[in-house]
């Protein structure tokens, strides 16, 4: 089942064009990785595939249902979304705020369920923060916040995962940690997320959207796509295949400055 | 504390308060001669046209004033944010002193209040639309100083036996509400129309965006956030002049103390402000009886070291 499809279309990042007529098929089981310099429109992309961001042009489809018939809660249920940094403006618990991913499925009137905070409870051992549910978010370390939000994106149970960066600001064993869990759950459903290193891509994601700029893309097989040359184009900086016993490793060439012996 | 377990606790507290402001004054009331129906006719005209009138007035219009100040803080994204913010007790104040100054009746003044507080709201509306939450409170922060220009102009040129009445009305108080009824319809609509918002409003607290991906309605939810708040803060301008303090401080004391889950800081916000003023109330018309203080002086008064102390427990 196709969870998320774009017919035509054209999103803006600002004055630029992040993708012109992208024709896109997001399948159940499917796991993608955006990758694009900066301010490429990566994160604009991503917004638009769940109607935060507005498409210029073109045709959205989550669930196989057009964008624009769905109510946000509608939405809420298909996709939910990992952004890059979350604001409070008053501080909360940490398990109000996983609970608070439960929105979508939660009656206003009633309230949650048991079955809700039984849900919340496994997002936050899933995430490592067993232990903190009363801690104030505010009381948090950068990793842990990261965390944090993923657990409520996690409590959200969406079919269409959007991550916008998700290894930010955490370690490397948490980075592991976290894309090996969204990796299992993309063989339930689906995600897409947008990273900055090729290698967790390659190793992760099946498929990959690479953004040009100028509204120009390039998608398929991660293996395909992901090349010296595609990556060098991408980034604008010579990059370097070096066969390691996990497979191909990228790594960008650095010219180094040595001070003569 | 359980969210039910607060809001009873506050409960109990509203009625014991409003039960002492309604025993306060100088003449006593027998309690149990008015429940047995053995007191006197003066005794009920008192207790039923004097003070359970202005024990209303003073309830709702704390807790109108309160439900606001969260109401508005959330909206704005700004824990700075009170009814006040977007000029609407300057528009109120205004218009007031203008039906003051022309002779109108305590009737027209009220009148006046709500007139200018709603021409306020739309005019920070018409200017500023539901954009950015930056951009509204730029726009009524301009306007508020521009009301509050109007106004010392219209002290300065006023003949010297207005003066008093309107320095009185400015600094909020009790004394010339004409009906408890606009406040109790007041408190009826906050109940209805923020209630079942209350959860939307946690995750809007969280960011915009995070709450149009949980499934909020955001720009409903604002608009609808915007006209009840304008319409609870005209009331309140309109039975009481321009209370400050209230709408500030009641929802973050709430916070500090019970957490902002807001399924409890918008009825605890209606309970707290409500004990708040009523309890100033009494006090400002008790302690130098039988001279009146300006309620909204005592309030402060009152207010301002129990919140600093608050503030400064908090880790």
């Amino acid at each position: 089942m196709k969870l998320l499809e774009t017919r035509n279309l054209c999103v803006r990042a600002g004055e630029k064009w992040a993708c012109r007529n992208l024709d896109l098929a997001v399948s159940q089981g499917q796991c993608w990785g955006i990758l694009g310099g900066n301010g490429i429109g990566k994160t604009s992309l991503l917004h638009a595939f769940c109607g935060i961001g507005k498409a210029a042009s073109g045709e959205i489809l989550l669930g196989e249902k057009p964008l624009s018939v769905l109510s946000r809660r509608q939405i809420a249920k298909l996709s939910g979304i990992l952004f890059q940094d979350a604001e409070d403006l008053f501080p909360s618990t940490v398990e109000e705020i996983v609970l608070a991913g439960r929105h979508p499925h939660v009656d206003p009137l009633r309230g949650e369920t048991p079955a809700d905070f039984g849900i919340a409870r496994e997002a936050i051992a899933a995430t490592g923060l067993a232990g903190m549910e009363k801690r104030l978010s505010s009381t948090l370390s950068g990793g842990e916040r990261r965390r944090l939000s993923i657990a409520a994106l996690l409590a959200q149970e969406p079919d269409l995962y959007l991550l916008d960066e998700p290894t930010n600001h955490l370690d490397i064993a948490h980075q592991v940690g976290m894309l090996d869990l969204f990796a299992a759950l993309s063989e339930r459903k689906a995600v897409i997320m947008i990273l900055h290193d090729p290698n967790l891509v390659s190793r992760y994601c099946d498929r990959v959207l690479l953004l040009f700029g100028e509204g120009r893309t390039l998608c398929g097989p991660s293996s395909e796509i992901l090349t010296e040359r595609n990556l060098s184009e991408l980034y604008h900086h010579p990059m370097e295949s070096v066969e390691g016993p996990c497979g191909t490793v990228f790594l960008p060439s650095i010219r180094r400055h040595r001070p003569p012996a | 504390m359980s969210r039910a377990g607060w809001l009873a606790l506050l409960a109990a507290v509203a009625l014991v308060c409003m039960l002492l402001s309604l025993s306060a004054g100088s003449i006593r009331l027998d309690w149990m001669e008015i429940f047995s129906g053995n007191a006197s006719r003066l005794d009920y005209q008192i207790l039923f046209d004097l003070r359970l009138p202005r024990v209303i007035d003073a309830f709702t219009t704390g807790a109108l004033l309160a439900v606001s100040g969260a109401l508005m803080q959330v909206l704005l994204r700004n824990p700075l944010a009170d009814p006040y913010v977007l000029g609407l007790s300057g528009g109120a104040s205004v218009m007031a002193l203008l039906a003051m100054l022309a002779g109108a009746g305590s009737f027209g003044m009220t009148g006046g209040a709500f007139c200018g507080a709603m021409i306020s709201m739309l005019l920070v509306f018409g200017l500023a639309g539901f954009g950015r939450p930056a951009r509204l409170v730029l726009t009524g922060v301009a306007l508020a100083a521009g009301w509050g220009a109007l106004v010392t102009l219209l002290l300065s040129i006023s003949p010297e036996r207005d003066l008093r009445g309107m320095i009185f009305w400015l600094a909020g108080n009790l004394d010339h509400s004409s009906s408890p009824y606009p406040g109790i319809a007041g408190l009826v609509a906050a109940l209805i129309f923020a209630l079942p918002v209350s959860r939307d409003l946690n995750l809007l607290s969280r960011g915009e965006e995070t709450a149009a991906s949980l499934g909020v309605e955001v720009m409903k939810l604002r608009v609808r956030i915007y006209f009840l708040c304008a319409l609870l803060t005209s009331i309140a301008v309109m039975t009481a002049g321009s209370i400050g303090f209230v709408g500030l401080i009641v929802p973050h004391a709430l916070r500090l103390l019970a957490g902002s889950d807001h399924r409890l800081v918008i009825p605890g916000s209606m309970l707290a402000g409500g004990i708040l003023l009523v309890s100033a109330d009494t006090l400002a018309r008790t302690v130098i009886a039988p001279q009146q203080l300006p309620a909204g002086v005592v309030m402060a008064l009152l207010g301002v070291p129990m919140f600093l102390y608050l503030v400064s427990k908090k880790p």
